[in-house]
């Protein structure tokens, strides 16, 4: 799946290195695609010249909100509920039997993520491995997602 | 239409509340009743996992409903809706119909695959009333799969022993995560089965269109080819050990995959193809199955109604053609349904255009040479073209406020149960409607 760059971001910066973020472009850029800054934050993309450098950073990095334990983030507007993620998730084929046959989990069901209102949705980040330290880097959900609905910083 | 075109189009009619969300990890109470393991008839795959959790009339939740489904829901809240008929007007409007029906004979019934079986046996009946043609949305690639399935045999299999043997899944000019959201996770590609333990990783798949599609970034092998190429490439399949090559960088890693699998699945959409490729499909896939090393199976995967194997079942047991048929004068029974809508345009004098639901695909839209026949419209749903038409008729929507007999894609047969608390009420249901236009009018 594709993914998105820090350079693809320092891109629409305006490169200047002004400092008035407290930071460099570059530094700007990375705290951008780890979700702990916005583009607003940039007080020079403020101005008119930058307008559609702003709005294509927006777009860019899109209006999910970051999991704090697994630094999953869900785009609703790119999601279909195909339920990839769902069947990809290497705790549910380990735990659930039907899950690894195709079925969608049913409601009782302790999963990390369900695609609820045809949107994926992080119902239990706590069992996600990538909330155990000692368990294996895992981003099967990111990296199959057809639509790049997901993304894990 | 691309999936982002559609995923902005269904963004843009979004004006509906986001339903309440309870915290992460918590059990969500906030409903008054819920429905579970019920089988949604947005597409053809019949999904039989949805839960369905309603408070007040409406759904405020629902788990492994994809899109598609969803869209069909939301669109049941009244600003989309036709108004419900009151029982006079609902006389009144059934006799108009009834009367423009039977003043303007033959009358092509069209789209009744997105309706349950006995609203399908009825529209039937109605065709052979009307004496017109009797014909799904897809009715040139149902007739070209269907004749070819007749002339070279037809392996197919059920969806399921796909999912259990498959080691190489290709879409032929067919793309699931268009048409049939949940089909890889369910079936096709990322479902564990007997022999594919591993899901995805014990599989190959290739994908043949004429540009990026959306299961491109999955694909294994992706070959992205102008239409008239299907031809050669499938020769080349077929004669590669004679040295036939074809030029594409994927072709090596294709002929790989295809010479280590023991059993191939190939996922077509008969209207994106034409009758050469679907000839050498075919003949492929008799060979390898001749040959006796490795099973191929083909199945079509329709960009149509939900319903599109009932029709082509009722098809068959009334007119022993999957196809439709046509009821006109000078026909005799048996005879296939006409070829071309123009060929349509020249016979039938009027259309009854049976719409079930919104299509979030935009796919059943009638062509331009049948515009100017006058129509009747049976639809649940508000839309911009009914401006033109001449009786529309409000009606539940099948598979969510009525029950019907749906057919999956593979021919597996669900009953597909309506939410009772969520029905309007005042909708007749298609096959009332139906029923009651060919009794009106006598």
């Amino acid at each position: 799946m594709s993914r998105k760059s820090i350079y693809e971001l320092y891109e629409f910066l305006p490169k200047t290195n002004c400092g008035q973020c407290g930071m460099s472009c570059m530094a700007f850029a990375g705290h951008l695609l780890a979700r702990d800054l916005r583009p607003r934050d940039c007080p020079v993309l403020d101005e008119p010249e930058h307008e559609d450098n702003k709005r294509r950073l927006v777009e860019i990095l899109g209006e999910g909100k970051k999991n704090e334990l697994t630094g999953l983030i869900v785009d609703d507007h790119l999601c279909i509920g195909c339920g990839v993620c769902v069947n990809v998730c290497p705790v549910h084929g380990a735990n659930n039997r039907e899950v690894a046959l195709g079925k969608g989990p049913r409601a009782g069901d302790v999963t990390v993520i369900q695609i609820i209102n045809a949107r994926v949705r992080l119902v239990h980040p706590e069992l996600c491995n990538r909330a155990i330290p000692s368990a294996p880097p895992c981003k099967a959900c990111a990296d199959y997602c057809p639509t790049d609905a997901m993304e894990l910083v | 239409m691309s999936i982002q075109k559609f995923i902005r189009a269904s963004m843009q009619d979004e004006n509906r509340e986001d339903p309440p969300q309870s915290p992460p990890g918590e059990a969500f109470t906030d409903f008054d009743t819920e429905h579970h393991s019920m089988v949604c008839a947005g597409c053809s795959c019949l999904c039989d996992d949805i839960s369905y959790y309603i408070k007040d009339g409406r759904v405020v939740r629902t788990l492994n409903l994809c899109e598609v489904g969803w869209k069909r829901l939301c669109t049941l809240s009244e600003e989309d809706r036709l108004p419900p008929p009151c029982p006079s007007l609902l006389s009144e409007t059934l006799n108009r119909a009834a009367r423009l029906l039977r003043s303007h004979r033959p009358v092509l019934v069209l789209g009744a695959d997105g309706l349950g079986e006995a609203a399908i046996r009825a529209s039937y009946e109605l065709a052979g009333e009307l004496q017109g043609p009797w014909l799904p949305w897809a009715f040139m690639g149902l007739r070209r799969f269907y004749e070819r399935a007749k002339r070279f045999g037809w392996a197919t299999a059920l969806l399921d022993e796909v999912r259990d043997h498959a080691e190489s899944v290709i879409f032929w000019r067919a793309d699931p995560l268009e048409t049939h959201h949940r089909h890889l996770s369910r079936y096709s590609f990322f479902a564990r089965g007997r022999f594919t333990e591993r899901g995805n990783l014990d599989r190959n798949l290739a994908a043949v269109a004429s540009e990026k599609t959306v299961i491109e970034p999955l694909c294994q092998q992706f070959f992205q080819l102008p239409a008239g190429r299907d031809v050669a490439l499938i020769e080349a399949m077929t004669h590669f050990h004679q040295g036939k090559g074809f030029d594409h960088r994927d072709f090596p890693g294709f002929v790989r995959a295809m010479q280590g699998s023991t059993y191939v699945a190939l996922f077509v959409d008969p209207e994106k193809v034409g009758d050469e490729t679907l000839d050498a499909l075919f003949e492929w896939s008799t060979k390898l199955n001749n040959e006796g090393r490795k099973r191929m199976v083909i199945l079509p995967l329709w960009a149509a109604g939900p319903n599109i194997e009932g029709f082509c079942r009722v098809s068959l047991e009334k007119n022993a053609t999957p196809w439709g048929r046509t009821f006109a004068e000078d026909s005799t029974r048996g005879q296939p349904a006409e070829s071309s809508w123009e060929n349509l345009a020249e016979t039938v004098k009027s259309i009854l255009v049976i719409s079930p639901g919104i299509d979030p695909l935009h796919r059943n839209r009638l062509p331009e040479c049948l515009r100017d026949k006058p129509r009747v419209v049976i639809d649940p749903f508000k839309q911009t073209a009914h401006q033109d038409d001449d009786v529309v008729i409000p009606t539940a929507l099948p598979g969510v406020e009525s029950d019907g007999l749906f057919f999956r894609s593979d021919g597996l047969p669900f009953a597909v149960r309506g939410i009772e608390a969520i029905t309007q009420q005042g909708y007749p249901t298609v096959d009332d409607v139906l029923a009651n236009i060919m009794t009106e009018g006598h």
